[in-house]
């Protein structure tokens, strides 16, 4: 597993595939540091949602968090972003303790979240879109830009500019103006994404970003995961559903199953567990668990998640 | 939060480095001197396209300084009216439309504005057997704290504001009016009682906004209290239109409406929710402020009854018509909304259906009530979005074009 980070300089550039290059603002690498979950419990009344779950995500890697519908994936990010408080465990940044913190505070400690389902004003042209994503790096109030002060004017193109930059790396420079209302659906996922990179983040969770998106546009998405960890160095927590993807991509596999860690490890220790075949087929239904095709070949299905409770649900925002 | 390396605030802090665009733009940027993605949709635009709106624009402007040469007291009066109106309507639409937050207390901000200004303005008189209280300061310094005070109490406000959201927030803001109200009439001293009191007159170094002192007669018209009230009005409701675009559609406005169109979104983008709800409401609270100093010159008095429920309603009921979150909307219904009942009045004796207020029939008001109330139901149920609603509909039409011819050239992916 190789991993790469920018540490302090000017970090190295990729620029292939999807589109231009793309350079992690300098500076901004820091020491890198593991996203740590320690522990974490999140109890909706008396559903168990997330049960004393640990993870840790080494800095530069793609983790991949996977499970049935209704394991706690996404009540697992909204823990780490800060939308839920766990009632124990906390969540670290390196040294930083997350965990009680407001959301937005935690994106300005650099975590970024794309979101599963379609987020953002459907209105407002893409640029816009992920303009907001700049909210917590820059500084312009109502008053600096009621008046359209120099120093506002100035961070707005500054930021503008850094927008581009990042929808090129994304392959949306020409929809830049378009309103993301009138996008299909793969390329409003791609705005999701950028808009999440654009908060310049150390740590970016991807809410199932290929989900609904055919071959073609999955292959892209999956390049442009390697790239943002291999070439910005940004450590990589990602939930997503289709398993070889998931399989190709990770550096390491966290399995959820009704809110518990069943499984953590590399892909193919994963792929082979026990445990995980058992959560994704059933009980009585592994035939031979050393089979390649384990989960692999099984895309979750509806019935795993027969708890039709808030954590089936997973908190649509 | 003391355990943070030191390193990491600064990511925060830090602007994009603007030392990079040589290495990272100059191989993939021939865009360089475009300044606005947004202009870049249309097909290439002819020449005489770009002049289209500036020249409309500075055609609009010299119509409206010149009409005072033109027309009458009445119609005067009424466009310093429209000022009021599209002034407090903007205010509202920052906050219904831009943060997506429902506020019913609308009149309360337009009634600290108007009793700030008049207290603060008037000389201590006595009236009557009341003996009313003031601080006799020069009136644009008495606008401007009026404002101020109008934006204190939207900060009072604003712990309330900034929890609540949509229309748990209108039914609070409810109570606000009430309150205004009782104020309005049992502080005396301050606002005149039940009777009110009169609103002294504006005036700017020494130019006052009354008939005469100084007589100025430009082309020999003499502008007299209704031309220098309607410049008055002009310049502020064009002032405040120009700062409300001015953050609408910069980081603060993208902020609003994000927290509009999904608070967990805005959340996890950086933006402050709680804190943006009670800015937007701050903002919203001046907007009435400034509103209300205004309603105040053009009424020459305020009163308990210029301060009501119906006050908040009518400024929905513009707003509606305009389109949430639209400025020019705002603009737009306010010259409906608040014209129309004048204007009725104006020809009352030419329209067959109306009477006299108290004769038993529909007065004028009345009449302007159903209309708009009419209006309000029609662009409810057929143009939801009001006119500035058509306005987009239009262009996103254009767009759709654009990109579609963007499209068959094989622009994306």
């Amino acid at each position: 597993m190789t991993v790469v980070t920018a540490d302090g300089g000017p970090a190295s550039s990729l620029g292939q595939g999807t589109g231009g290059a793309l350079e992690s603002p300098g500076g901004a690498g820091g020491l890198p540091e593991p996203l740590v979950v320690e522990h974490v419990s999140v109890r909706f009344g008396a559903l168990r949602a997330l049960d004393d779950v640990s993870l840790r995500a080494e800095p530069g890697s793609i983790h991949a968090i996977i499970g049935p519908n209704g394991a706690g994936k996404s009540t697992l990010f909204n823990v780490i972003s800060g939308i839920y408080r766990p009632v124990e465990g906390r969540v670290l940044l390196g040294e930083t303790v997350l965990t009680g913190r407001r959301p937005h505070q935690i994106t300005a400690f650099g975590i970024g979240r794309s979101f599963q389902n379609l987020a953002g004003s459907p209105y407002e042209p893409v640029l816009e879109n992920i303009m907001i994503g700049r909210h917590h790096l820059t500084r312009t109030g109502f008053l600096a830009a009621g008046l359209r002060l120099p120093a506002a004017r100035r961070e707005e193109r500054l930021h503008r500019a850094r927008v581009k930059e990042i929808a090129e790396f994304l392959g949306l420079t020409a929809l830049l103006p378009v309103p993301i209302g009138m996008l299909a659906y793969g390329d409003r996922k791609r705005v999701e994404v950028a808009r999440a990179l654009a908060t310049e983040p150390r740590v970016l969770l991807l809410d199932e970003p290929v989900a609904g998106m055919n071959a073609a546009e999955t292959a892209q998405m999956a390049a442009t995961v390697r790239q943002i960890r291999d070439g910005l160095g940004i450590t990589v927590l990602l939930v997503e559903h289709d398993m070889s993807m998931v399989m190709s991509l990770a550096d390491r596999v966290t399995v959820l199953d009704f809110g518990q860690r069943i499984a953590d490890g590399d892909p193919a220790a994963v792929q082979r567990d026990p445990a995980v075949i058992r959560a994704y087929l059933g009980p009585g239904e592994q035939d031979g668990p050393g089979e390649s095709g384990g989960p692999a070949a099984a895309e979750p299905s509806g019935d795993a998640a027969s708890d039709a409770s808030p954590a089936g649900r997973e908190v649509a925002p | 939060m003391s355990e943070s390396e030191p390193g990491r605030p600064t990511l925060a802090a830090e602007p994009p480095q603007p030392a990079q665009p040589p290495a990272a733009s100059a191989p993939a940027a021939p865009s360089a001197p475009e300044p606005r993605a947004g202009r870049r949709a249309g097909p290439a635009r002819g020449g005489w396209r770009r002049w289209v709106k500036p020249l409309a624009f500075a055609a609009g402007a010299v119509v409206l300084l010149a009409l005072p040469f033109y027309l009458e007291e009445f119609w005067l009066r009424l466009g310093f009216s429209v000022s009021t109106a599209i002034i407090g309507a903007i205010g509202l639409t920052i906050l219904v439309g831009g943060a997506g937050q429902l506020s019913l207390g609308h009149a309360f901000f337009l009634a600290v504005g108007a009793i700030g200004y008049t207290w603060l303005a008037s000389e201590p008189s006595t009236l009557g057997t009341r003996s009313l209280s003031g601080l006799g300061l020069p009136p644009l310094l008495a606008m401007v704290l009026a404002v101020g005070l109008a934006g204190l109490a939207g900060l009072l406000f604003s712990p309330v504001a900034g929890r609540l959201k949509g229309i748990y927030l209108g039914i609070a803001s409810l109570g606000l009016v009430f309150v205004g109200q009782h104020v309005l009439t049992s502080a005396t001293p301050i606002t005149g009682g039940f009777f009110g009191r009169r609103t002294p007159e504006f005036s700017l170094f020494g130019f006052t906004f009354d008939d005469d002192d100084p007589e100025i007669a430009p082309f020999g018209i003499p502008f007299e209290r209704a031309e220098r009230l309607w410049y008055l009005g002009l310049v502020l409701a064009a002032l405040a239109t120009w700062f409300a675009y001015g953050f609408l559609r910069s980081r603060p406005g993208r902020a609003l409406r994000a927290v509009r169109d999904g608070e967990i979104v805005a959340a996890v983008n950086g933006v402050d929710v709680t804190g943006y709800r009670a800015r937007a409401f701050l903002v919203s609270s001046m907007y009435a402020g400034l509103a209300g100093v205004l309603y105040a010159l053009s009424i020459g008095s305020i009163a308990p009854e210029s301060f009501t429920f119906e006050v908040s309603i009518m400024y929905l009921a513009i707003i509606l018509l305009g389109g949430l979150g639209s400025v020019g909307g705002a603009i737009v219904g306010a010259l409906f909304v608040a014209a129309l009942p004048l204007v009725l009045d104006h020809y009352s004796d030419g329209l067959p259906f109306l009477s006299a207020p108290g004769s038993g029939g529909v007065s004028y008001a009345e009449a302007a009530r159903y209309v708009y109330g009419g209006a309000v139901i029609l662009f409810v149920l057929f143009q939801p979005y009001g006119v500035a609603g058509i306005a987009h509909a239009v262009r996103r039409r254009r767009q759709a074009a654009a990109f579609k011819k963007l499209a068959a050239a094989g622009g994306s992916g």
